[in-house]
């Protein structure tokens, strides 16, 4: 089929060339690591452990580099890494048992591991790539202030050179150019527009240009080993596809051109130097079912399928299912950034777009108008939020910048005048109109999960209609892939 | 002699030596038709600090925007030739190279578009430009400038005034004993109960953004309309750029219009929930803070007190 589809783009003029190949899936194929520029190896995470390793991209070996003992052990693990040129480093970023990521290096033997950044106020960190001279590490970090900022980081002494700050954004990704005096990165167009260009920054922090720009998403930026393009994921032509734009010292050369299409959700990782891109594909889509309950066995009789995304909630009075669902054509964030609320009765479905930038959870209010939602809004502040269900606008309950970016969780009070809510191990009820709040003593908010057996491949949340016997529940999950394509 | 050899020193260095004050960005913006040059930059310099770009030849931009108080000055309002009173206070010049709009409105997209509006503004230099181009001319000290050089020169100047290293930016670039306990709570209060973070952030504490905090609303009106003059939108009524931060201990009183004399004013502003009208910006809410959360908080605000650097 896929191959088909190729053929046909190849006479209407579009790119041809071999077709990408399925490298490698697993658990531990995940999008948080690079391929090594000789194409030997991959970084990646242990996904039992949460150790760094690197996989072997033609033996298949998996190499760990990191020894800690299982998750649950302790806090710690590994997180996004890239290795250096010469394939004798892998900086990676290691969260850390005081709860915050500092970046590390380790050689790829394993040896010991050396702690380049370590700081609390940029409690997250996301090295990026190496300079071609394996003297810096371009990193990303992200500070309390929810500011990102694009540094680079001497690989022998840790210091810090902050080349750029970002105001509630966050590059997707950022590459360095080839001759090792541009970067490259993804950010909003313009100050409050919501869709991504591309820009080169020079290193020396002199200048910087937009690379690439339009009303599409741009993103995912990578420099050609040649230094002569930029490939990235954008929608300009539809749907996320892989684009080429041409560059000469930083700047535009010509109008990006499509190399590949129907790549699926795909996010690009690096490319080695015989030009291959290394990218995962979060394949799958995990949907919406509604089915019935056997009273005694309480186990799922039959499901149908209502649509695509996670975290199914009843309203309740039961006419209507709303559900966490994918924003437009995004492809990094999971199923977390719409919200999709669909009319049983007229199968009418509306799409909220609430200001918030993640959605790990919601709950309708008693009186059917309001959802609570678990997250961060568009300035990255966590807590909780209430989204009206008819216009989307979106109230903060609680809000704290020491928040997990999935927000607290919380419940209603039957009245729905209150909010129950989960912070640092206790609970707090929060009254919606005066703002004041008080801790809770018997700390426990009230259950949600129904006393349900979901069938194989489903995952919680589940929700019980008010009737008692018809449930809404997701099932299936994406599949992370790693693919590789031969550049043309 | 000194500023003449750090001149030659600067030009010297590569840019990527260019070194910028603890907490801001290495990259400085600036146009490609205007790079950041030694050269314009000192140009720039003598032209901000002479009186013959205004009528009277007694006020210089330095006047208003005085190195010694963080490039403002002490007046509520600016007061321009033959004291002739401006209806806003002269912001502090610090930074600038990382704004993306001038003037408490925003309407000067650019700085070399900016720093020619006071000499001819009235309540400010009440200078023709060309008049102005002559008189430089006639005093023999400058090469030959024309409006464009003159816009390049000031403008240039204006973004090597650059303020950071202080107590907060030594935090938190991970100096824990930087900031004491008090302007520790103040920090967090800073970014949490107090609110202020969602509109003071980053390396200069703005967002660049316009809002309507409620300052200047009086008698059930502004009688400065602030961002809706420039744009016409309804929430822009009473809308004014975020100031930075940085030096804020040294250059009271405070916004657009000087109305708040100290930094307890402008904390007693904001705990209220600003001044309530109907295009108050919905960040701004009753704070409830205690006497003890508003001292941290001005603690905090003095730790913002660093060093300013001009010149390359
Ligand atoms: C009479 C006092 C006065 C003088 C003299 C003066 N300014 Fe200003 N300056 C102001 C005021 C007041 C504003 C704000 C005006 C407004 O927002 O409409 C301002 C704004 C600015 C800004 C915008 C800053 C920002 O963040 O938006 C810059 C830059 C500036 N002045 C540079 C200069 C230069 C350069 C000169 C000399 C050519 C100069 N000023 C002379 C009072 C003065
Ligand atoms: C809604 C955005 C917003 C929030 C929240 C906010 N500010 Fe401001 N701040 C502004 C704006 C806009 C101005 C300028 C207002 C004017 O001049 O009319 C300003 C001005 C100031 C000034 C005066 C600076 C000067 O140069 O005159 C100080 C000091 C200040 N804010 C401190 C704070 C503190 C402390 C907090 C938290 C309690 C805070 N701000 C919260 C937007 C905000």
């Amino acid at each position: 089929m896929r191959g088909w589809l190729w053929i046909l783009l190849a006479c209407a003029g579009g790119a041809a060339g071999a077709d990408p190949r399925l490298v490698w899936t697993s658990p531990g194929a995940i999008h948080l690591g690079a391929p090594s520029l000789d194409g030997r190896w991959l970084s990646t995470v242990d996904p039992d452990t949460g150790n760094l390793a690197l996989r072997g991209l033609r033996s298949g070996e998996m190499r760990k580099i990191t020894h800690k003992g299982p998750r649950g052990a302790s806090n710690e693990f590994a997180y996004f890494s890239t290795i250096s040129p010469d394939s004798t480093r892998v900086a990676y970023a290691w969260h850390n048992d005081d709860g915050f990521y500092e970046l590390r290096v380790s050689p790829p033997g394993g040896g010991a591991a050396r702690v380049l950044f370590r700081n609390e106020e940029a409690g997250f960190v996301q090295p990026a790539a190496w300079s071609p001279d394996g003297e810096r590490i371009l990193t990303l970090l992200f500070r309390k202030d929810n500011v990102s900022q694009i540094t680079l980081i001497d690989a022998e002494t840790g210091a810090v050179r902050v080349l750029k700050s970002l105001n509630w954004v966050y590059p997707k990704k950022m590459d360095f150019s080839p001759d090792g005096r541009w970067i490259v990165y993804d950010s909003f167009s313009r100050d409050g527009a919501a869709d991504r260009d591309l820009f080169a920054l020079s290193t020396d922090g002199a200048r910087e240009h937009r690379l690439v720009e339009g009303p599409s998403e741009d993103s995912f930026p990578i420099w050609s080993p040649d230094g002569a393009s930029v490939y990235f994921a954008s929608d300009r032509g539809g749907a996320m596809a892989l684009w080429a734009a041409p560059v000469s010292d930083g700047k535009p050369a010509g109008e990006p051109r499509l190399v590949r299409a129907g790549l699926g959700r795909f996010l690009p990782m690096g490319i080695t130097g015989d030009g291959t891109l290394y990218y995962c594909v979060r394949d799958g889509n995990p949907e919406i079912r509604v089915g019935f309950i056997d009273g005694a066995s309480r186990q799922v009789l039959g499901s149908g399928r209502v649509g695509e995304g996670v975290g199914p909630q009843w309203s309740p009075d039961g006419s209507r299912l709303a559900w966490l669902a994918r924003r437009g054509a995004e492809n990094f964030g999971e199923e977390s950034r719409a919200i999709t609320v669909r009319n049983m009765k007229d199968r009418s479905e509306l799409t909220l777009t609430p200001k918030m930038a993640v959605i790990s959870r919601i709950r309708w209010s008693p009186d059917g108008l309001w959802l609570l939602a678990s997250g961060s809004d568009d300035k990255g502040r966590g807590g909780l939020y209430r989204v009206d269900v008819r216009t989307a606008r979106t109230l903060a309950v609680a809000q704290d910048p020491e928040a997990p970016f999935r927000g607290y969780e919380g419940a209603w009070s039957p009245d729905g005048q209150r909010v129950l809510y989960h912070r640092g191990g206790a609970v707090f009820e929060r009254a919606l109109d005066s703002g004041e709040e008080r801790r809770v003593r018997s700390g426990k908010l009230p259950p949600c999960d129904p006393d349900v057996r979901l069938p194989e491949g489903a995952a919680p949340p589940a929700s019980l209609h008010p009737d008692g016997r018809t449930v809404a529940f997701t099932l299936g999950r994406t599949r992370p892939e790693i693919w590789a394509l031969d550049l043309p | 002699m000194k500023r003449v050899a750090a001149i030659v020193f600067a030009a010297l260095l590569p840019a990527a030596e260019h070194k910028v004050p603890l907490g801001l960005d290495a990259y400085v913006p600036a146009p490609e038709t205007n790079p950041l040059s030694p050269e314009t930059a000192a140009l720039g310099r003598a032209l901000f600090f002479d009186p013959a770009l205004s009528r009277d030849g007694a006020i210089s931009c330095a006047g208003c925007h005085d190195p010694a108080r963080a490039f403002t000055d002490d007046k509520p309002l600016a007061v321009g030739v033959e004291g002739r009173k401006g209806t806003r206070r002269a912001p502090a010049l610090l930074n600038r190279a990382y704004g993306r709009a001038f003037f408490w409105d925003g309407r000067a997209l650019t700085l070399e578009d900016q720093v020619l509006k006071p000499i001819e503004n009235p309540v400010e230099m009440d200078l023709p430009l060309e008049e102005a181009l002559r008189r430089l001319k006639a005093s023999g000290k400058y090469p030959p400038l024309d409006e464009a050089l003159l816009a390049a020169a000031l403008s240039t100047y204006v973004r090597t005034i650059l303020a950071g290293d202080s107590p907060y930016d030594r935090y938190v670039a991970g100096d824990r004993s930087a900031l004491d306990a008090e302007q520790l709570a103040g920090l967090r209060l800073f970014r949490g109960k107090a609110g202020c973070g969602a509109c003071h952030l980053g390396p200069n504490l703005t967002d660049e953004r316009f809002h309507n905090t409620g300052a200047g609303w009086k008698d059930g009106t502004f009688p400065d309309l602030g961002r809706f003059a420039v744009t016409g939108r309804e929430e822009d009524r009473g809308a004014f750029k975020t100031p930075t931060l940085r030096e804020a201990a040294r250059r009271a009183p405070y916004m657009h219009d000087g109305s708040l004399a100290t930094l307890e004013d402008v904390i007693e502003h904001y705990d209220k929930g600003g001044a309530a009208n109907p295009a108050l910006d919905p960040e701004m809410r009753p704070l409830h803070l205690t006497a003890e959360e508003k001292r941290a908080l001005a603690a905090f605000l003095r730790a913002l007190t660093g060093e300013i650097r001009e010149g390359l």
